[in-house]
Order: C-alpha cells, then sequence, then structure tokens
C-alpha cells in the first residue's frame, strides 16, 4: 500500500527537521517548506498529500492562508504553532483545520493525532502489512503468512498500536491508555502480560523490543 | 441642591432684606412727614376757630353769656357751613376744693367734656395758648386742640387724623408689592444669566464624566476669559496630561505583552526542537546519520537558548536602574575592542573592518558602548555580501557604522530597534539571531542619552549613527 503523503511547512529548520524525520520512521513520506508563499506555489503543481502540518507564523503566506489553499485541494490540516491564546486556536478551528497542536508537543501526541486526522478522513487503508502480518482493522484479524492467528480483542488492539507506531517506543502508560483506555485502572503489568502473548503467539520475541526505562517497540 | 439655585436663594434673601429695611425707612419718614402735616393742618384750622370765637364772642367779660356761646355755636356755624367737631364747655368749681364741675354748651363729638379734660395736653407754644394732645379711639387716631378762656369757658377741637395711619398702610402694601414684583422679576433674569453662565460648568461636568468612563479624547469649549474659562482650560490640559499618560501607559503594556509572547515563541521553538529530537533518540530506532543530525540540532538549539538567555540578562540588567560607570575613553581603543571581538564573523564572511578616527574621545561605559558596537557591526554583517566592508567612524561627537549590504526598507527601520524583530526570519535566524541584539543596543544606546539615527537605503547599505549631545 501506498505511503501516506503529508506536507509541512515550517520556517524552523530544527523543528521541520524533526518533524520530517519522525514521519519518515512512522512511514509517511514527507515533504518540507521552509516558505509559505514557497509552499503554495509548489502545491499548484503536486498537490497529492493526504495531510497539511502549517506553522501559523510563517513567512511569506501565513499559516491561516494556507489554509485557505488547502481546502481548495481538500487537503485536511494540522495546525503546529508556539501561538496558544484561545483566538488563535478558535480562528484556526473554525477556519477548517482539522486539529490545533501547541509547541512544544510530544512526538507521540503528533503522530496519533496525525493518525486520526488520517482516519476521519479515510485515507488510511484498512489493512495494514508489515513484516510478515497481514492486519486487518475492519475486521479484526490477523494472518500471518496467509494464516490467520486468533488473537484476544486486547492483544490485537495492543498489536495494531505496536504495528502502527513502528519503529517508536511507546511507555507502558501510554499503551495502556491507548488499549485500555484512560479510565483503565489495571497495572502496567497487564501490559507485559499481553506483550509476552504477542510474542508467542506471533513468534514476534526479536521483533517486539523491550526499550529499557521507555517501553516496547515493533521494529 | 444646584448652585444656581443657592445663588438665586442668597441674593434673594440679602436683596429681600435690604429691600426691608429700605422700605421701613422711607416708610417711617413718609409717615412722619404726614402726620406733621397733619398737625399743622390741624392746628391752622384750630387756630381760626379759636380765633374767631375768641373774637365773635368777646369772653374777656366777668360774666359767661352762655345764651350768645350756644348760638355762635349750634346756629351761627352751622349756618355758615362750618361744621366741626367741637366740644364747648363752662368749668365751674361748684362745690370748691378742686371738684369740677362741666356744663356743656354744645357737643359735636361723641368724647364728653370729663373725658377731654382729663387728656394731658403739650403746649403748642404759641401766643394764643392753644394746647394738643393725641388721642386712640376706637382704631382711629385723633388730634385734640384746647384753649382754655376766661370764665372757665373751654373749647375743644378735634381733628380726625386717622388717614394719615390709613395713608401709610396703602403705601407700605404698594411698596411691598412692587418691592416683591422686582424680585420676582429679579430671580427670573438672574436664574437665566446663571443658567447661561453655568453652562460651561455643565459642560465640564459631563466631559469629566466621559472622561471617567475612558474617553480620553474629549475636551470643553472655552466660552469666557473669567474664571470658569480658566477652569476649562486647566481642565482641558489635565485631560491632555491624562490622555498622554494612560496612552503611554497602554503603550507600555503593549509592548510587555509584545515582548512576553515573543520571547515565549522565542524559548518553545527550541525547546520544541530540543525535547523532540530527545525523544526521537530515545524511543526510536534511528540510522546513525539521523541519530548525529538530531544530535547536532540539539547542541545547537541549546547554544541558540544560551545566548538568548545572556541577551536577556543583560536587557534585564540595563533596565534596572543601575549606575553606567561612564569614563572616557578614545574612539581608538572602543573600535580596537569592538574588532576584535568581530573578529571570527568577519573573517567567516571574508568582510574588512575599516577604523576612521582622529583620536575622538568619548564619556561612555566602555563594556556596554563595545557591546553596541559589536552588535552594529554584526547586524552589519548578517546584511552584508562576502567580500564587502564595513566602516567604523567616529566624528565630533558621533561614531557610526557603515556597511554595504542590503538596506533596510523604510517602513521597518522603526521597529527594528525592538525586541524579536526580525525582517527574515528565516535567515536571521540560520545566522544565529535571536532579535535581541539592536533591542539592546537601542536600550544602552538610551541609557547614555545617546541618540541612534539609521539612515538606509535599499541596496546601498546602511548607516547606524550614534549621535552623542
Amino acid at each position: 500500500m501506498a505511503k501516506n503523503r503529508i506536507v509541512i511547512v515550517e520556517d524552523e529548520d530544527a523543528i521541520a527537521r524533526m518533524i520530517a524525520m519522525n514521519l519518515k520512521v512512522a512511514n509517511y513520506d514527507t515533504q518540507v517548506y521552509f516558505d509559505g508563499a514557497e509552499a503554495a506555489s509548489a502545491l499548484e503543481t503536486d498537490h497529492a498529500y493526504d495531510l497539511a502540518l502549517l506553522d501559523v507564523m510563517v513567512p511569506g503566506m501565513d499559516g491561516f492562508a494556507l489554509l485557505e489553499i488547502m481546502k481548495l485541494y481538500q487537503i485536511p490540516v494540522i495546525f503546529l504553532t508556539a501561538k496558544d491564546d484561545l483566538a488563535s486556536k478558535i480562528q484556526g478551528l473554525t477556519g477548517g483545520a482539522e486539529d490545533y497542536i501547541v509547541k512544544p508537543f510530544e512526538v507521540l501526541e503528533l503522530l496519533v493525532r496525525i493518525e486520526k486526522v488520517l482516519e476521519r478522513s479515510n485515507k488510511v487503508s484498512h489493512v495494514l502489512k508489515i513484516l510478515n502480518m497481514e492486519i486487518n482493522f475492519e475486521e479484526h484479524t490477523v494472518r500471518q503468512n496467509g494464516q490467520e492467528v486468533a488473537l484476544k480483542p486486547m492483544e490485537f488492539e495492543l498489536l495494531a498500536v505496536l504495528a502502527k507506531n513502528k519503529n517508536i517506543a511507546i511507555s507502558r502508560e501510554n499503551l495502556l491508555k491507548m488499549v485500555w483506555g484512560i479510565d483503565y485502572l489495571g497495572e502496567t503489568r497487564t501490559v507485559d502480560v499481553h506483550i509476552g502473548q504477542l510474542r508467542k503467539k506471533l513468534g514476534l520475541g526479536g521483533q517486539i523490543k523491550t526499550i529499557s526505562k521507555v517501553g516496547y517497540r515493533l521494529e | 441642591m444646584k448652585i444656581r439655585t443657592k445663588i438665586v436663594l442668597i441674593s434673594s434673601i440679602a436683596v429681600l432684606t435690604a429691600a426691608f429695611l429700605v422700605n421701613a425707612m422711607v416708610l417711617w419718614m413718609t409717615s412722619k412727614s404726614w402726620s406733621n402735616e397733619a398737625y399743622a393742618q390741624a392746628y391752622q384750622n384750630s387756630f381760626v376757630v379759636m380765633s374767631e370765637a375768641e373774637e365773635g364772642l368777646n369772653l374777656s367779660g366777668s360774666e359767661v353769656d352762655k345764651a350768645r356761646l350756644e348760638y355762635y355755636f349750634k346756629t351761627y356755624r352751622l349756618e355758615n357751613n362750618q361744621r366741626d367737631f367741637y366740644t364747648v364747655c363752662i368749668q365751674e368749681d361748684t362745690e370748691g376744693e378742686g371738684r369740677m364741675h362741666y356744663e356743656e354748651i354744645y357737643n359735636h363729638t361723641i368724647f364728653s367734656p370729663q373725658k377731654l379734660m382729663s387728656q394731658t395736653y403739650t403746649d403748642c407754644e404759641d401766643k394764643m395758648g392753644i394746647m394738643y394732645c393725641s388721642f386712640e379711639y376706637g382704631g382711629g387716631k385723633y388730634l385734640i386742640f384746647r384753649k382754655s378762656f376766661a370764665q372757665g369757658v373751654e373749647i375743644f377741637r378735634i381733628e380726625d387724623v386717622t388717614y394719615v395711619q390709613q395713608q401709610a398702610e396703602q403705601l407700605a402694601v404698594s411698596m411691598g408689592l412692587s418691592t416683591l414684583g422686582i424680585m420676582a422679576v429679579m430671580v427670573l433674569f438672574l436664574y437665566l444669566i446663571l443658567k447661561r453662565l453655568l453652562k460651561p460648568l455643565q459642560e465640564l461636568n459631563e466631559t469629566a464624566g466621559q472622561m471617567a468612563e475612558g474617553v480620553y479624547d474629549r475636551r470643553v469649549e472655552i466660552h469666557t476669559p473669567d474664571e470658569i474659562g480658566q477652569l476649562g482650560e486647566s481642565f482641558n490640559r489635565m485631560a491632555e496630561a491624562v490622555e498622554m499618560r494612560t496612552h503611554s501607559l497602554e503603550e507600555s503594556e503593549k509592548r510587555k505583552t509584545l515582548f512576553m509572547g515573543n520571547l515565549t515563541h522565542e524559548l518553545k521553538t527550541p525547546m520544541t526542537a530540543i525535547s523532540g529530537y530527545a525523544q526521537m533518540l530515545l524511543s526510536m530506532k534511528l540510522t546513525p546519520e539521523d541519530q548525529e543530525e538530531a544530535l547536532h540540532y540539539i547542541y545547537e538549539e541549546c547554544n541558540r537558548l544560551e545566548r538568548l538567555s545572556k541577551k536577556m540578562m543583560k536587557l534585564l540588567e540595563l533596565d534596572q536602574d543601575t549606575e553606567l560607570t561612564c569614563i572616557d575613553i578614545s574612539a581608538e581603543r572602543l573600535f580596537e575592542a569592538a574588532g576584535k571581538a568581530c573578529q571570527v564573523i568577519l573573517k567567516e564572511k571574508q568582510i574588512t573592518l575599516e577604523c576612521i578616527q582622529q583620536g575622538e574621545h568619548f564619556q561612555v561605559d566602555p563594556d556596554l558602548m563595545t557591546d553596541v558596537l559589536i552588535n552594529l557591526i554584526d547586524n552589519g554583517v548578517k546584511a552584508s555580501e562576502p567580500g564587502s566592508k564595513i566602516i567604523l567612524r567616529a566624528g565630533e561627537n558621533y561614531i557610526e557604522v557603515q556597511d554595504f549590504g542590503r538596506g533596510i526598507p523604510q517602513e521597518e527601520q522603526e521597529k527594528i530597534l525592538e525586541p524579536f524583530y526580525m525582517i527574515d526570519k528565516s535567515r536571521s535566524r540560520k545566522s544565529g539571531g535571536a532579535g535581541l541584539g539592536l533591542a539592546l543596543t537601542a536600550m544602552i544606546v538610551k541609557r547614555h542619552n545617546v541618540s541612534l539615527r539609521i539612515e538606509s537605503k535599499e541596496g546601498e547599505g546602511s548607516r547606524m549613527i550614534l549621535q552623542f549631545v
């Protein structure tokens, strides 16, 4: 399946590169522009993007003006900005942006929000192929080498989160929140038990890595 | 109570009191002269009667002719149409030892001889020996004239002078009424005049009220050069001062908010980058090249934060009113220090620094002034193409830094001295700026009471001139 393409407009070199690097690891294609006007003119020829990450204060053309252009090409927009005053948020969201993330942000948060926006705009496929597995989110099934593996619901959800964020270590606390929900009062030990089940059932002993002091990562 | 009402009330009371006193005096004097006149008239009439009686009756004899007396008064005088109020009587000491008996001859009054005799009489001091007294009876006022003749004949003539008092009363009433009338007109007039006079006060009050609600651009109109006009002028001056002060406070508040906003932005950006790269290094499987790049960015952003905090500290230090340590220093030494500090950046871009001075001396804080020059040179270097030059020039009362770079657009010239202002953000960032250098320069220059003038033409370069007083 084709990778989702994301356009980034951010004038801070360090941050633009950081986002790009993250998205690359999370299996997205990225294009970075440091200047709003430059991005706008480039979009005229190539606008096959699934998502745009826009800084509000960029030279050339500001984020709010770029948002209008993105709407023309039906590209969903997430604002990424240091401006955390309510007026800007309201202007961004009522203007048609899908989300508004204030700097400084956590990378995992950015990835989750990107995923949610892509899901809302139906730009993710229901099937994710990773390693020798084929995860079908609609059917809630996992096939390994074409052979269906029976997983419990929570084991499936855990695998889905790890697969969607492959190569990214996620802490046990975050896994609890993302799989079992914020209200779940279980211990982080639950995560370890389910990870153990996944490793055993799918033979992923080497691929699901334990990163000390951080959490688990599917490679 | 309104001031208008007060003034009207007070002046009415004053005028009324004065009018009352004057009226009373006039009334007293008039009634006195009237009663004198009435007395004189009455005396005149009595004198005539008494003389006629004396002549006509010849009472100087030894025996009284009662019939003749009666005839004279009852018939003769009446026939001659001389009706008057008389009482004529004969006084006899019938029983001796002062016990008097009065025989009434003629009485055209309501008073008995005894009653008339019992009054106390005053001598009119004339040759005839007429006496008089004033007498009040039943609300009327009368004058009684009396003359004693020989053989105990007494003639009383009574004159009614009640009209004098009535006249005085009428006068009092008409005077009172006219006073009240005049007062009413005066009060009305005063009220209207005061309304007109005090109108500016009303306007002043309204304007002050509006100012209290935050409308500071209101002024009152000055109609007259009197105290109210002066008050208006003073008020306008005060309003001017309040408006200016409020405006400058608002401005400084706005600047502060902007400064804080910019500062948070400047802090957030490197922090986002640092924490982002650190998270990546911690949680992701990165290629060695990416790892190196991440570390490089973390290092760079940390440097940026350090530079920012140093400059911020300096700005804060300068903001507090610490004394500057100004000494007499030559331009040569200042230029030397600045040149040395800028050596690296000059070399990087291969820009030559030219110092022109003829031994000028300046009274400045050497460290701070060197900072100013460094900032200005740094700015010039950022604007210049590689291989060009920058001139440091000292003259009488001025130091200037000239570059031949791209120049500063007219509309940006004022803003570049504001904290965090960058004409071209991405380009400035790449050359390591945070937008604080010129703000710092402006602050130092201000503390030295030196003015910073910018002369710049796009495409030709800029001259930053420090004008000493």
